[in-house]
């Protein structure tokens, strides 16, 4: 009987040893995933939050850089929504979609949160302290732009009078935990002041202990987050303020770049495969790619007619470096080069620099003139012409010789057209003209393959991009 | 006789010896039978007074684990006996009781038979002729001798019965006489009698499901008290000797049950599912449960997997490594009642495996040998131009402008045309002179006409070998099997080597305490050629615009043949191999076959042991403890010297032109320079690439098993218990570029690989490296309680409750742990008294049952995923960091899978078990399934991973047995099943691009089936031959967006997935040979016909035959809807760039969508079992040959037309996939 017991005894054991430490047991995380944390992987995350697919570059389909080319005669949904201001795009999940640029940068904005959190719980010893600011900046920076971004593509322009009551984007500040989460669109003032302070936040952050903050250029170093509050200030324009903001930051930029004369001369990027995105350059700010179709053969595109018409129409007469060299591609397509830089391989991905230091001379120069300050914007006006045009005389840019070129009455008038003529030239193929077009409140007319054309103050009055279909469908309030 | 209810209980575990005899009387009711089972008791207390005889027996069986087995009438008079007997012998006991009755015992194997002690009741025979002596022994067929048959001379009333040893003595008429012998449960077997005077008979049991317990894995429960639907299997009757995997034998065996075989690749799994598929994203496949222990997953093979033909598709079976002949039964659990114990883990049914167990007695030796021989296939089966044809296609291609000099420099790939171009270009034609060069040049491959067929293929021959040894005594039996497969191989690049042994030993340590221990070890070594991984598109599993799964480098033989074209030669006229440009480098696909190679092998160990300790004959604890290892190693080996290894330098050698350098898209650029020089990440040597799944699996349970009887009528049972499981999967891999094989096996990676790997240019993290490991760690814990209680056996109630908890969902208290639970019931409506007097009506039992069960879904986002990576920085891979990113949001509220299941059955037999069946009705409502919920993005994720589907689903399955006829000798069976399942997804959002839904993979589709296929809608030829189509307004269109997961502009096709399966068998028996046929069907599902139509074709490919109808003038719109070959400048045109969209489509249209119903002749066996007096001259036991024809050919096709010698159920994906095919199959049995 003995020898029961003792079998008896295994038996309860096993039965015993079943059925406690389960929920230890259960604890096991089932793969490799990770936990965020360690200063280490939060810095990992917020790196992630930089995402290299989906830009803003997509908006130069709906600007005047674009128009029906002839003799070429692929078309896509895409290109042709985008170019027609499209207000219920055909497809949703194209990398050049609207929509795709929404959920790529809540995304990013994921990304930030979850970094900030994590840095949250972590107990930060002294000697890390200066590194865990620099991190927890960045972060907030990142945020700020992303929405920045955000509200500028999918809500109406910044307009002091109506902001308050002008839909804006959700301002995410959270991970998101459920599987439904209803957020609230916000206005257009709300996000600005949310993202207003995240920026400054950020900066103040950053500025504790400049050792620590970020060299590299895929990501927000110096330059580019003095760039980036110089170009939220440039676009807000709200005061005089706002002006005087954009020209510190700008100042500081440019300082933070090596002074306006790290950019190079347009000619150079002939020599330099990497050109605009070689990050060893100084006037390199941050890099970013994306899938975006750009430079293929499609019916709407940029053309040598635009080309001769609109963007080598300089008041100097003179040669256009950044359009000296072009892409062989169909019909009367004209690609420039030194815009982007094609990946090798055959992904389709480019890179551009998306804050490079010509948008803080620019910007600068564009305050300037909303100041009166011509004599500033011509100086920094004329440091551009100097590399981009060949055999450049700084002494042909004067208000008078603007006036007369644009047969325009009003001083500021004629600086402001010629201002956004270089804003135009020097981003194109990048996206920016198209906030110009919404900060300046520009008109387009695109001709269309059927003879027809389409206007977009008729179409889309305020130049707001609709919010995804599948946003509308949980019941988020969409554009007009 | 007096019929008389029995009154027993067999909640028991150890049913087994002596329980069918049990059972098959009990089926008449005319015995009485109490059972208990358990090792040897020694003594007993009996103290009783003035009682009924079977009071005692009562008491006996209530201490012991002795059976008994007595007729009523002969016990029930004896009411007045009083025994008194402490610790006392059961002999003495017996004695003792049974004295001054007339009545005698016998034990045999735990069964106490009691008998009247009259040896042999001899009737007179009243006749006056000569009259002569028979005798003999009767036994059953597992040799044991049968007392109480009736022994009767046909047409008379004379006869006897056998005594307690199964013997009989009878006088019968000299001549002409038949002796009847029968018995209840048994067949009867009649003999006539010529000169005999000795005659052993064997009787066999009458029908199987008269005697069954149901295996769940949990449990063995007796078939009548058993509530749920199950179906089980013989694996004799089953088997199909030629297939090495035992998944691919269910084919139209159960109704229910869906089998798919999408490829005949060894190793990969068929699609099974068991009542439809229950999960929309989830595991849609079958537990498989091997002797109670569930078969882990090494490789986690989705369903949808199944159909890519990916490196993983080879080991995707789990059930590849077990002999078939190691195994006795399945048994495959439908509904929520008999899959209840799995709980949260058995939403998609549930097949139990039993394996073969030695028996007590002397020692079997078995031998069997299969012999399996698979003929090569052949042109005539499909629809392919032969090389004159071609050529004639090849001229017009010409003509039109697709082939030319300066066209096929940069070809990647070259037919004749392109060859003849080749050789001009390098002045080896002269061209400029004359043509005669050029026609002879030509001349030689337009009478080619290549079999690649016979180039490729070869009869396969498989052959298997078992010796199994068994047997065992009263304190331990034992079986041990090994087991040798080999198979050369059905094309000249695949063959397969697999030893398996199972080792099983079950030892009766003490009365008490029983222990079972099983080791099960299969070693593979397989070889097939060359494959790489399907390419993903944009999270999509095919090309994006055409819907067609794409891999580089495919060396499938049968994708091979079906899709080069005839003119292009093996050999050349000297019969040396002859090259064509295949991936910008030459190729010979015989030479490729034998450089570029995948190997597979796989080790798999599994140990087992069961505890069962009996605390008290009705009081059970069992533990069961399993440890597996697995591992396999995949490796593709390609040789320095191969096309693929030279591909990837092609342009770069020495004397490469540079238009090949520029065109080959394997080269890569360097970042940073201005050249425009490409370069190669392999400029020597080979690539060898390993990839490891490795597995370990534990896993733990003990449960208690408790079986109360209050008075004689009410029986309960109770098993409770807890189990877990743990299970480490990892998965590595490297790949080695720069291999040589011919220079000892060492490896020199160039500093280019490096480069191209630091610039992070692929689209997947792994695309970036060298290395790469994934861990997963699975570990589940579960307690479950079954209780059941039954009156009389006639009514029965049993349910179960069950609490899963599992980490796979991620660190969260409330998504890990999930409770199901069931409760069922059955009437034998047969035990009724009102019924009992119905003679022809054997068995009606009603049964009903509601549960709630689950599966784990394929998400694990419970909490937030997060991976982290390098990013990607091709210009300047030293800017490169590693990066965290967010693969999934976490989602709270997310739990495991779930669905209701209400099933209503019935089983019958009637006519003396002639006629039998099962019906069963279900209804199954999915709930909380997860899919991706598309929500508004802010959260920054399009879609996330939810409990947002729901299903519905009812089905209904009729299995019907006949015996039409039956006579002494010859037997006809007639088994037919029937499965209908009807699914209905009432709530999903589709996420997928249109090109996914065209495929083999299809989609879930809201409102109709799991797994559905989209097509556009083909509205004919327009007036220049190219193909149009409706858009959402109906109106014709060249273009139709495709990169869309708005579905507007297209038509659903139907299900991917047959709704109704059907298998009708025929056994004909006649003495010892044995004759059997199985038909398969399914139906209400569809296909996309494989074909590859378009503007321009290229002059390596085979065409179609369709191609002959093609569109050539104007007006052959009105008569074909083969699109026509197109100018070459007509591309170049106004308005023409959507002409390559229109072709596109036209492989999405639903002209190409065939009905895959279809009816299979899918075995013919014939065997033949040796006479006895023959076998036993040669020292055997029993012999058995048998001879079997698989897959033997379509009966019926609904769509022959148009899938045209496309095999029905095979998925065209290239890869590892191939056909099914016929199979010829000599087996040998023997017994020492």
């Amino acid at each position: 009987m003995r020898k029961y017991k003792i079998y008896n005894s295994i038996l309860l054991l096993t039965l015993f040893l079943v059925n406690i430490g389960c929920n230890d047991l259960l604890d096991e995380s089932p793969d490799e995933r990770l936990e965020v944390n360690s200063l280490d992987k939060v810095s990992a995350t917020l790196i992630g939050a930089y995402q290299n697919a989906r830009g803003y570059r997509f908006t130069h389909w709906s600007t005047d850089n674009v128009t029906l080319t002839q003799n070429v005669f692929d078309n896509d949904p895409i290109i042709e929504d985008l170019y027609s201001w499209s207000r219920n795009f055909r497809n949703q999940t194209h990398q050049d979609s609207p929509s795709s640029f929404w959920v790529t940068t809540y995304s990013s904005i994921a990304n930030v949160n979850l970094a900030l959190e994590s840095l949250d719980k972590l107990t930060i010893n002294s000697n890390m302290q200066a590194q865990a600011d620099a991190i927890k900046g960045e972060a907030l920076i990142m945020r700020s732009y992303c929405h920045f971004m955000l509200v500028n593509i999918f809500a109406k322009h910044y307009d002091l009078t109506t902001s308050s009551s002008d839909l804006g984007i959700p301002y995410v500040m959270k991970v998101e935990d459920k599987l439904i989460v209803d957020y609230e669109r916000g206005s257009v003032e709300d996000v600005y002041n949310k993202a207003e302070k995240d920026l400054l936040d950020g900066i103040a952050l950053l500025e504790k202990d400049s050792k620590e903050v970020n060299k590299n250029k895929y990501r927000f170093t110096y330059p580019s987050v003095y760039l980036y509050a110089s170009r939220f200030y440039n676009y807000r324009n709200r005061n005089e303020a706002d002006v005087e903001q954009t020209l510190a930051y700008a100042a500081k930029a440019i300082d933070a770049f090596g002074g306006a004369d790290v950019m190079r001369a347009w000619s150079e990027y002939g020599s330099d495969n990497n050109g605009p995105i070689d990050i060893d350059q100084q006037e390199v700010g941050m890099v970013q790619a994306s899938y975006t179709w750009t430079s293929f053969n499609w019916t709407y595109q940029m053309t040598n007619g635009i080309n001769s018409s609109e963007l080598s129409k300089n008041p100097f007469n003179k040669s256009d470096e950044r359009l000296s060299m072009s892409y062989k591609r169909s019909g009367d397509i004209f690609i420039p080069t030194s815009f982007f830089v094609y990946v090798p391989g055959n992904s389709g991905q480019s890179a551009s620099d998306i804050f490079p230091i010509a948008e803080a001379i620019l910007n600068t120069a564009e305050a300037s003139i909303r100041k009166g300050d011509y004599d500033k914007a011509k100086e920094m006006l004329n440091i551009i012409g100097e590399k981009v045009y060949g055999s450049y005389n700084p002494a042909d840019l004067t208000t008078e010789n603007l006036k007369a070129f644009y047969e325009l009455e009003d001083d500021k008038q004629a600086w402001t057209e010629y201002l956004l003529f270089e804003r135009r030239n020097i981003f194109l193929l990048r996206g920016h003209r198209w906030f110009d077009i919404k900060r300046y409140g520009l008109d387009v007319e695109h001709l269309l393959e059927n003879g027809t054309t389409l206007k977009l103050s008729d179409v889309a009055p305020e130049k707001d991009f609709q919010i995804p279909i599948d946003a509308i469908n949980t019941g988020m309030p969409a554009n007009k | 006789m007096e019929k008389k209810r029995e009154k027993s209980f067999y909640f028991s575990e150890n049913l087994i010896r002596g329980k069918r005899l049990l059972l098959t009387l009990l089926m008449v009711g005319v015995i009485h039978v109490s059972s208990f089972a358990a090792p040897q008791p020694t003594s007993i207390e009996v103290e009783l007074n003035q009682t009924s005889l079977i009071e005692v027996f009562n008491s006996i069986t209530k201490q012991s684990n002795y059976t008994f087995l007595y007729s009523v009438d002969d016990v029930e008079r004896f009411n007045n006996i009083s025994i008194s007997s402490k610790d006392d012998d059961i002999k003495n006991i017996l004695d003792e009781s049974l004295k001054g009755t007339d009545l005698e015992y016998k034990i045999k194997d735990h069964v106490i038979i009691i008998k009247p002690a009259v040896k042999t009741r001899t009737y007179k025979i009243n006749t006056a002729q000569e009259n002569k002596k028979i005798s003999g022994v009767v036994t059953d067929d597992q040799g044991e001798t049968l007392p109480g048959v009736s022994v009767v001379v046909k047409g008379t009333s004379i006869g006897v019965s056998t005594d307690i040893d199964g013997k009989y003595q009878i006088e019968v008429p000299a001549k002409g006489a038949i002796l009847v012998f029968s018995f209840v449960g048994m067949d009867p077997k009649e003999i006539a009698i010529n000169d005999q005077t000795q005659l052993n008979i064997t009787l066999k049991s009458a029908s199987e499901s008269l005697n069954e317990v149901v295996v769940t894995g949990y449990q063995k429960i007796d078939r009548k008290l058993f509530i749920g639907a199950a179906t089980r299997l013989k694996m004799e009757e089953v088997k199909l000797s030629s297939e090495s995997d035992i998944s691919k034998s269910l084919e139209g065996q159960v109704a229910g049950v869906s089998v798919q075989n999408v490829s005949s690749t060894f190793g990969t799994a068929p699609k099974i599912r068991v009542r439809g598929a229950s999960s929309i994203y989830g595991n849609q496949k079958p537990l498989w449960v091997i002797d109670g222990i569930v078969l882990e997953d090494a490789v986690d093979v989705s369903m949808d997997d199944l159909n890519s033909g990916d490196l993983s598709t080879i080991i995707s079976s789990g059930v590849a490594g077990l002999n078939m002949d190691d195994i006795a039964s399945f048994q495959i659990l439908k509904d929520v009642s008999a899959t209840a114990l799995y709980g949260a883990r058995a939403m998609n049914g549930v097949i139990v495996i039993s394996t073969k167990k030695g028996k007590k007695g002397k020692i079997n030796i078995n031998y069997s040998m299969g012999l399996t021989m698979k003929p090569r296939p052949s042109y005539d089966d499909y629809n392919i131009l032969n090389s004159k044809d071609q050529m004639s296609v090849n001229r017009e291609l010409y003509e039109k402008g697709w082939t030319n000099i300066a066209k096929t420099q940069f070809a990647s790939k070259h037919g004749a045309y392109g060859k003849m171009f080749d050789k001009i270009s390098r002045n080896e034609i002269d061209w400029a002179s004359n043509n005669d060069g050029i026609n002879s040049f030509l001349r030689k491959y337009e009478t080619a006409n290549t079999n690649w067929f016979d180039e490729l293929f070869q009869t396969g021959v498989q052959q298997q070998h078992t010796l199994s040894v068994s047997g065992g005594g009263e304190k331990a039996t034992f079986y041990t099997s090994v087991g040798y497969l080999d198979d050369s191989g059905w094309t000249i690049a695949d063959n397969v080597k697999r030893y398996t042994t199972l080792l099983k030993g079950t030892y009766h340590i003490t009365d008490k305490f029983t222990v079972t221990a099983t080791s099960n070890l299969s070693f593979r070594d397989q070889e097939l050629s060359g494959v790489t991984n399907s390419k993903d598109d944009g999270n999509q599993k095919v090309n994006r615009y055409t819907g067609r799964v794409q891999r580089d480098f495919d060396n499938n033989p049968f994708m091979y043949a079906m899709t080069t074209s005839r003119n292009i030669r093996a050999r050349d006229e000297n019969g040396d191999l002859e090259y064509f440009r295949r991936n910008f480098a030459d190729y010979n696909v015989v030479d490729e076959l034998s450089k570029n190679k995948t190997g597979v092998k796989v080790k798999d160990m599994s140990f087992s042991t069961d505890f069962n300790y009996k605390i008290r004959k009705n009081l059970i604890l069992s533990s069961r403890i399993s440890a597996r290892y697995y591992n396999a190693e995949t490796v593709r080996k390609i040789h320095e010297n191969s096309n693929e290894a030279n591909a990837y330098r092609a342009g770069t050698r020495a004397g490469d032109s540079e238009v090949l350098r520029d065109a080959n898209p394997l080269l890569y650029e360097r970042p940073g320079t201005t050249t425009g020089i490409k370069y190669s990440i392999l400029p020597e040597g080979g690539i060898y690439e390993v990839r490891n799944n490795n597995m370990e699996n534990y896993y733990f349970n003990g449960s208690i098993n408790w079986n109360p009887v209050v008075g004689e009528d009410h029986m309960f049972t109770f098993l409770g218990g807890s189990e877990i499981r743990y299970i480490d999967r990892n998965f590595n891999w490297n790949k080695g570029y720069g291999h040589f094989y011919d220079m000892g096996n060492i490896s020199k990676p160039s500093t280019n690989y490096i480069e191209y790997l630091s610039m992070g240019l692929g689209s997947q993290p792994e695309d970036n490296t060298y290395f790469g490991k994934e861990e997963t760690y699975d570990r589940f814990v579960a307690y479950y309680l079954n209780y059941g209680y039954s009156y009389k056996g006639k009514y029965t109630i049993n349910g179960t409750v069950r609490y899963d908890g599992s980490n796979r969902l991620g660190k969260s208290n409330t998504a890990r742990w999930t409770p199901t639970w069931n409760i069922g019931g059955k009437w034998r409506m047969k035990e009724e008294n009102f019924l009992a007097e119905t003679d022809w009506l054997n068995q009606l039992d009603l049964k009903a049952s509601y549960g709630l069960n689950g599966s784990l879904g394929s998400a694990s986002n419970a909490s937030l995923l997060a991976y982290s990576s390098a990013t990607q920085r091709p210009f300047h891979p030293s800017a490169s960091q590693l990066q965290v990113e967010i693969n999934a949001l976490g989602n709270n509220d997310l739990s495991w899978e779930k669905q209701y299941e209400f099933n209503i059955g019935t089983e019958f037999a009637v006519f003396n078990n002639r006629i039998a069946g099962e019906f069963n009705y279900y209804n199954r409502k999915g709930f909380d399934l997860i899919g991706q919920y598309i929500g508004n993005g802010v959260g920054g994720e399009r879609s996330k991973w939810g409990n947002v589907a729901e299903k519905d689903a009812y089905g209904y399955e009729v299995s019907l047995n006949f015996i039409p006829i039956k006579t002494k000798d010859f037997q006809w069976n007639l088994n037919f099943n029937y499965s209908y399942n009807k699914s209905e997804i009432t709530d999903l959002l589709s996420t997928k691009w249109f090109a996914e839904a065209t495929s083999v993979f299809g989609v879930p589709v809201l409102g109709d089936a799991v797994r559905g296929i989209y097509s556009s809608r083909f509205a004919g030829l327009d007036n220049k031959g190219i193909p149009t189509f409706y858009d959402r307004n109906d109106e014709k269109v060249r273009y139709l967006n495709v990169q869309t997961s708005d579905y507007s502009d297209f038509t659903y096709s139907g299900s991917l997935e047959p709704t109704t399966n059907v298998g009708i068998s025929n056994r004909f028996s006649y003495k010892g040979i044995s004759l059997s046929v199985l038909v398969t069907g399914q139906f209400g599902h569809k296909k996309r016909v494989m074909q590859d139509f378009s503007y321009k074709y290229t002059d390596a490919q085979a065409l179609s035959s369709h191609l002959k109808n093609r569109w050539r003038v104007s007006g052959d719109e009105l008569k074909t809807n083969i699109p026509a070959i197109l100018d070459a400048d007509v591309m170049n045109r106004t308005g023409n760039s959507d002409i390559v969209s229109a072709y596109r489509l036209f492989g999405m249209s639903d002209y190409w969508i065939a009905d895959a119903s279809f009816l299979r002749v899918k075995n013919i066996s014939l065997a033949y079992t040796l006479p006895n007096k023959w076998v036993t001259k040669f020292g055997l036991q029993r012999a058995r040959i048998s001879m079997q024809a698989t897959n033997v050919g379509l009966l019926w096709l609904a769509d022959k037309e148009k899938l045209n010698g496309e095999d029905p159920e095979f998925v065209w994906s290239g890869g590892t996939t191939m056909p099914i095919s016929k199979q010829f199959t000599f087996t040998l049995n023997v017994g020492f």
